[in-house]
């Protein structure tokens, strides 16, 4: 059976978070433009303000979607970020709508200024989007010529670039339309991550995109600079966010031939938090509260969240990433919600911590 | 599950890691001096004035030109606002180089001294393609030594072809 679609549930926390969002994109493009043509003005260099409007949305949409991707690593790296990785998904579906612009334009109406009897800001309320703006002077198409025009695919330097711009565009819409809990609870989470991590493809491609449009055409060596440096820095965040996973997957635990595994005095784990291990190929958190000990499935149901760097309130383990809440006991939500994690046997003996297999399965009480 | 897909988000960001930095350093490294014109290039649509230019001139001249096995229509008018002349180019098919760039340099002697020569525009992307043509080759065209057009690569700045021109009628469109 599938689950129904519920529209997104707006709270005082994602208002304040799409608020900034979207104001700081908006004052991007503001300044982008508006100094974009102050500039112009003040070498006396005439300046299309369609060419301008179209490098704004580009290059908002580019670094905004650095950011997007610099919040999942940043979040494993420190707890601090959290705080924007729990809405995530509205800046990734915003990467989506600017660099949309940037290909399509937009027409906003002129007419409202001259109903109080002012003239229209230079700023484009309309402008042609880069599809419009450079393949609409000829008698093709504009998508035809988009994809024939150019067929220098073997010249590095003239390389078509606009197509590579479309396959990450063409990501980045997947990734929106189904950026929905909808789509999640129906995919279930493993397959919906599976697919979302196209979004590494989508991105080589929009480096592509810019290193062979942008970075050929425009000499200036801070664009070139801006460029590598983003792409060093997301880099270096995922390596190294990366590697402490992969540390932890490379330490996997062996069964003793009692059906327990020592791990370690109880005072090894700081009370209300748990200890992260690696049992059977999977993550368990070890969770200690006083003198008890839990161990769960480290595995958010909702989008596979890290439970082990959560936090224990009111007898439940609540996800970083969302907020998702288990019971210690049972690794079932509280009602009225339903999700289950596994749980696993766990106990001490002589003061230390000893997990055992194999995991109950998650049922709701 | 998880673990296997922790597995390919390492397998994947290794592969980025080498792939894009070599893309990134690559496409400076290799990019040409005089970057490739586009049909955005504001540089280009500045000096050929084009913003400006008519859609409907009256026609003054014809002509053909053959450049690389390519057919190139093309018509001098004189434009309805009396500004002075445009230019239309019909390429009949995709040039071998990639945005070539329209040059006219008034000199008639081979070979041509493409440093002396001044820029109308670019023929890139496809369709037909109209520039203003600026005051000193309206006046040039309306005199016995009209000059000539250059197709030059963007790349290596070669001229690829050139055309000599002929005169217009001098009657109509004086400034």
């Amino acid at each position: 059976m599938s689950h129904g679609y519920v529209a997104v549930q707006w709270t005082r926390r994602k208002l304040i978070y799409d608020g900034i969002l979207l104001g700081s994109v908006s004052a991007y493009l503001l300044l982008f433009m508006a100094i974009s043509h102050w500039w112009a003005a003040a070498a006396n260099v005439p300046l299309e303000s369609d060419g301008v409007a179209i490098r704004a949305y580009g290059s908002a949409a580019y670094i905004l979607l650095h950011l997007t991707l610099s919040i999942g690593p940043l979040a494993r790296l420190n707890p601090l970020f959290h705080t924007l990785l729990f809405n995530r998904r509205h800046m990734g579906v915003m990467v989506f709508v600017v660099g949309f612009l940037h290909v399509n334009g937009w027409h906003l109406p002129m007419e409202p200024w001259s109903w109080f009897g002012q003239k229209a800001p230079e700023l484009p309320w309309s402008f042609h989007g880069a599809l419009n703006w450079y393949n609409d002077f000829g008698n093709r198409d504009p998508l035809v010529s988009l994809f024939t025009s150019n067929r220098h695919f073997n010249n590095f330097e003239l390389f078509p670039f606009e197509l590579l711009g479309v396959v990450g565009l063409a990501v980045l819409f997947v990734m929106a339309v189904t950026s929905h809990d909808f789509w999640l609870t129906n995919l279930t989470a493993p397959v919906w991550k599976a697919i979302h991590m196209a979004v590494y493809v989508g991105y080589a491609a929009l480096v592509g995109h810019v290193c062979l449009g942008a970075l050929q055409s425009n000499q200036s060596p801070w664009l070139a600079a801006l460029v590598l440096a983003g792409l060093f820095w997301l880099l270096s965040i995922h390596l190294i966010s990366g590697w402490r996973e992969w540390a932890i997957d490379g330490h996997p635990l062996a069964v003793e031939t009692s059906g327990w595994v020592d791990l370690g005095p109880i005072d090894a784990i700081a009370d209300g938090r748990a200890k992260v291990v690696v049992l059977a190929g999977e993550r368990v958190a070890v969770f200690r509260r006083g003198a008890e000990v839990f161990a769960l499935s480290n595995v958010c149901q909702h989008q596979n969240g890290p439970l082990g760097e959560g936090q224990i309130v009111n007898g439940c383990v609540v996800c970083p990433w969302h907020g998702y809440e288990y019971r210690l006991e049972t690794g079932a939500s509280p009602p009225p919600f339903t999700e289950c994690v596994p749980t696993f046997p766990v106990e001490l003996h002589q003061g230390r911590v000893r997990l055992g297999l194999p995991p109950r399965q998650p049922q709701q009480t | 599950m998880i673990s296997s897909r922790r597995q390919a988000h390492r397998w994947l960001i290794s592969v980025l890691a080498v792939l894009l930095p070599w893309m990134v350093v690559s496409a400076v490294v290799q990019r040409p001096d005089i970057p490739p014109a586009s049909g955005g290039s504001s540089f280009l649509f500045s000096r050929a004035d084009l913003t400006d230019a008519d859609a409907q001139g009256r026609l003054l001249s014809q002509f053909s030109w053959t450049a690389q096995g390519t057919q190139l229509k093309g018509q001098v008018e004189a434009s309805s606002s009396g500004r002075g002349h445009q230019l239309r180019v019909f390429p009949e098919g995709q040039l071998n180089v990639a945005d070539p760039l329209l040059y006219w340099t008034p000199t008639t002697t081979n070979p041509v001294e493409r440093q002396k020569a001044q820029v109308v525009g670019s023929i890139a992307g496809s369709g037909p393609h109209l520039y203003r043509l600026p005051e000193l080759v309206s006046n040039a065209l309306r005199s016995a030594q009209p000059g000539r057009l250059l197709l030059v690569n963007p790349l290596n700045q070669s001229v690829i072809s050139t055309l000599k021109l002929r005169p217009v009628p001098t009657t109509m469109n004086q400034p």
